[in-house]
C-alpha cells in the first residue's frame, strides 16, 4: 500500500465513538428479560420436527421403496373429528392419469429424504378479487401447480407458503434475529415452503426467505388441501384447492368461517362431499389403507397455533406395520385376519365385530346402514364367466366396470345389475378380455367397491 | 431450587472490552444512527444467545462482526429503497481534539470508500480500519483469504485511482 492511502488509513484508525450507541446496561436488560422467559418457539418446533421425522421416517420408507399407492390427505371437517372413518362414504369410480413430472430425490436441512419434482418456476399471477372477505378458491392444474412452485410425488408435496410473522415477543424477536431476520419491524412475512404428505404434520420450513408485509392482503397466506384417492390401479387425483384468505388468525379463530372454508372446499371443486371423502370400512374391508387420524396446522406463530383433524391414509403393508406400536400392529394383523376369513365366507361380518375392540382400525364394522360389502369374484382366474358377490344394505341398481392396471375403462358390456338387500350374486362374461389383472367396481346406491380380477 | 439462568456476566465483560468497535463498525455499514444502534442490538442479543460457541472471548469481536454483517445484509435485501446517508453518523466518530487535516484526511478516504462496492469497502474497514487478520476477514465475509488479498488489491488500486483523479481535479 503506497504511504499516502496507509496514512489516510491510520487516520480512520483514530476515529472512536464518542458516545455509546446502545449503553451496555440497556443491552444488559434486553437479554435478561429475554432469558427469563420461555423460548416456545424453538421448543415448539424441535418437538413438531421430530414428530414430523418419526412419520416421515415410518411412512417415506415404506412409501418411496414401494409403488403402492401412499397417502391421501383429507381435511376434516373441524368439530366433527368423533364422527371418525365411520361416517365417512365411498370415493368414486374416476380414476385420472397423472404424468410424473422429473424427479430428483434430495434430503432437506432436516436430513429428511425427500423425492421431489425439479425446481419449477415460483411465479404465477392470478385475478383475485381485491375486495375479497373471507376465502375465494382456486382450482389448479398441473401446469399451474409448477407455476406456483407446488412440488408433489408420490409421496410429498412441497408447497411454498407464506404466512405474517408477528415480532412480539423478546424471544421470538431473538429466535428470528438470531436466523439473520432484521426484526426492527413489528410484522414480517416469512416466505417458506410446507411440506405436506409424508409426516402428519404441515410445517414450514423455517429456512424460507423473509420480506416485508407486502401491501396487497390477497398474497399474504396460502392454505392448500390436496385430496387423493387411489384404487388398486394407483393414485388418482381428485382434486386441488387453494384456499387465499388476507389474515391466518382470523381464519383460524372464526370457527364458522373455518367450517365455511371447509364446507366450500368440496362445492368450488364441483366434486360431491361423498366423493372426496373416504369410507375407511370399505377401503378397510378390503385391506387397502389404514387411516391414521392426525392433525395438521401452522407452527409459525408458537402456541397460537391451529389445527386441523385429518386422516392420513396409508397401505397396511409390512414396511408400514413394522414401524407402528405393537398394539397397533397386532391389531391391524388381527383386523386383516378378519377380513380374509369374512372374504372367505366362513366368518359372516355380523360375528366378526362381535369379536373386534371397536372401534375397528380398518373399519370393518363402520360401515354404515347404507353400504356395499364383501366383495368377492369366483373363480379367480377367471376364464370366461365370472361371478361376483357383494353385499348391500338396500335395494337398488348397481353398475360395474373394469379397469385395466392403467386405470384405462374396459371395453366390457356389462348391464346394470339389480341388487337387493343383502348377498347378490351377478354374473358377468368375460371371453373377450385379454389375459391379465384387472379391477372390477361394482357402484351403486349404497356405495361403491372395487377388487382385482386375474384373467386367464 | 437453584437457578439455571444463564448470567451472561462473561458475555458482557468481553463485550465491554469491544463495544466501541462493535459500535464503530456499524457506523461504517448503515451511515446511520437509528440503523446502527439496531444493528448492534440486533446483533449484540443474537450472539449473547451463541456466546457459548465462540471458542474464547478473544473470538468475540470477529463472531459479531460475522452477525453484524449477515444481520446487515439481511436488512439491505429487504429494503426496496436506498436509506440515504446520514452525514451526522460519522461526525459521531470524530472527536474534537483531532486536527482539521486528519479530520480532512478522514473524510477523503471516507467519501472514496463509499464509492466502492460494497463487498469491497465492508473488506477494506476490516483489514485496514479494524486490523483483523485476513483469515478472519475471509471468515466473516464467507471467503478464501486469496479472495480476500485480491479485493483488497483491487480496491486499493482503485482509491488510488480516485484520489488522483481528486487530487488532479482539485488542481
Amino acid at each position: 500500500m503506497n504511504n499516502e492511502l496507509k496514512n489516510l488509513f491510520d487516520a480512520h484508525k483514530e476515529l472512536r465513538v464518542q458516545t455509546p450507541l446502545v449503553p451496555l446496561d440497556h443491552l444488559q436488560r434486553k437479554i435478561v428479560e429475554a432469558s427469563t422467559q420461555t423460548n416456545w418457539r424453538p421448543i415448539m418446533l424441535a418437538f413438531l420436527g421430530i414428530i414430523t421425522t418419526a412419520v416421515v421416517g415410518i411412512v417415506g420408507l415404506s412409501l418411496l421403496s414401494h409403488k403402492d399407492p401412499a397417502v391421501v390427505v383429507v381435511p376434516h371437517s373441524v368439530g366433527s373429528s368423533s364422527a371418525g372413518a365411520q361416517s365417512l362414504s365411498a370415493p368414486s369410480t374416476t380414476i385420472e392419469s397423472i404424468p410424473d413430472l422429473p424427479a430428483t430425490t434430495s434430503n432437506n436441512r432436516r436430513g429428511d429424504r425427500l423425492h421431489e419434482t425439479t425446481e419449477p418456476s415460483k411465479t404465477k399471477e392470478f385475478d383475485i378479487p381485491s375486495s375479497m372477505s373471507g376465502l375465494a378458491t382456486l382450482e389448479l392444474s398441473r401446469e399451474e401447480e409448477v407455476a406456483l412452485g407446488i412440488q408433489r410425488s408420490a409421496s410429498m408435496l412441497r408447497v411454498p407458503v407464506s404466512t405474517l410473522v408477528q415480532i412480539n415477543t423478546p424471544e421470538r424477536k431473538l429466535a428470528l434475529a438470531s436466523m439473520g431476520v432484521d426484526t426492527t419491524r413489528s410484522t414480517i412475512t416469512m416466505n417458506g415452503f410446507s411440506n405436506i404428505g409424508l409426516g402428519s404434520l404441515h410445517t414450514l420450513d423455517a429456512g424460507g426467505t423473509f420480506s416485508e408485509r407486502p401491501t396487497t392482503p390477497t398474497t399474504l397466506v396460502v392454505t392448500m388441501s390436496y385430496m387423493y384417492t387411489f384404487t388398486d390401479t394407483g393414485w388418482a387425483q381428485r382434486g386441488t384447492t387453494m384456499g387465499w384468505y388476507d389474515e391466518l388468525t382470523s381464519f383460524i379463530e372464526d370457527s364458522a368461517l373455518r367450517k365455511e372454508f371447509f364446507a366450500n372446499l368440496d362445492d368450488n371443486q364441483g366434486i360431491p362431499r361423498e366423493e372426496i371423502r373416504i369410507m375407511g370400512g370399505v377401503l378397510g374391508l378390503q385391506g387397502v389403507i389404514v387411516p391414521l387420524h392426525t392433525t395438521i396446522g401452522d407452527t409459525t406463530e408458537g402456541l397460537n397455533n391451529s389445527f386441523t383433524d385429518v386422516f392420513l391414509w396409508y397401505v397396511p403393508n409390512t414396511f408400514l406395520k413394522e414401524r407402528l406400536s405393537k398394539s397397533s400392529r397386532e391389531r391391524i394383523d388381527h383386523e386383516q385376519r378378519v377380513i380374509s376369513q369374512i372374504r372367505s365366507s366362513s366368518v359372516s361380518q355380523a360375528k366378526a365385530c362381535e369379536t373386534l375392540e371397536q372401534p375397528s382400525v380398518l373399519g370393518i364394522c363402520g360401515i354404515s346402514e347404507n353400504s356395499l360389502s364383501t366383495l368377492a369374484i369366483s373363480p379367480q382366474p377367471v376364464s370366461d364367466e365370472a361371478t361376483i358377490r357383494f353385499e348391500s344394505s338396500v335395494d337398488g341398481a348397481a353398475d360395474i366396470a373394469l379397469y385395466d392396471m392403467n386405470g384405462v375403462l374396459q371395453n366390457i358390456q356389462i348391464p346394470r345389475a339389480t341388487i337387493t338387500r343383502g348377498m347378490n350374486a351377478v354374473q358377468i362374461n368375460l371371453r373377450s378380455l385379454p389375459s391379465g389383472v384387472y379391477v372390477i367396481r361394482v357402484e351403486g346406491a349404497a356405495g361403491s367397491l372395487s377388487t382385482r380380477l386375474l384373467k386367464r | 431450587m437453584t437457578d439455571k439462568r444463564p448470567t451472561y456476566d462473561e458475555f458482557f465483560k468481553a463485550y465491554a472490552e469491544i463495544q466501541e468497535r462493535v459500535e464503530r463498525f456499524a457506523l461504517y455499514l448503515t451511515h446511520r444512527r437509528d440503523s446502527a444502534a439496531e444493528l448492534v442490538s440486533e446483533s449484540v442479543l443474537a450472539c449473547a444467545l451463541r456466546f457459548h460457541d465462540v471458542r474464547d472471548s478473544k473470538a468475540l469481536l470477529s463472531f459479531i462482526f460475522t452477525m453484524m454483517l449477515r444481520l446487515h445484509h439481511a436488512s439491505r435485501r429487504r429494503s426496496q429503497r436506498q436509506v440515504p446517508h446520514e452525514p451526522e453518523a460519522f461526525d459521531m466518530m470524530i472527536g474534537e481534539q483531532m486536527s482539521p487535516d486528519t479530520q480532512a484526511d478522514i473524510r477523503i478516504l471516507n467519501d472514496a470508500m463509499n464509492l466502492l462496492p460494497d463487498a469491497w469497502r465492508e473488506t477494506l474497514i476490516l483489514a485496514y480500519i479494524f486490523d483483523l487478520p485476513l483469515s478472519d476477514v475471509a471468515r466473516i465475509r464467507k471467503t478464501s483469504v486469496g479472495a480476500v488479498k485480491m479485493v483488497l488489491a483491487r480496491a486499493k488500486q482503485r482509491l488510488n485511482k480516485m484520489l488522483v483523479e481528486e487530487t488532479a481535479n482539485e488542481q
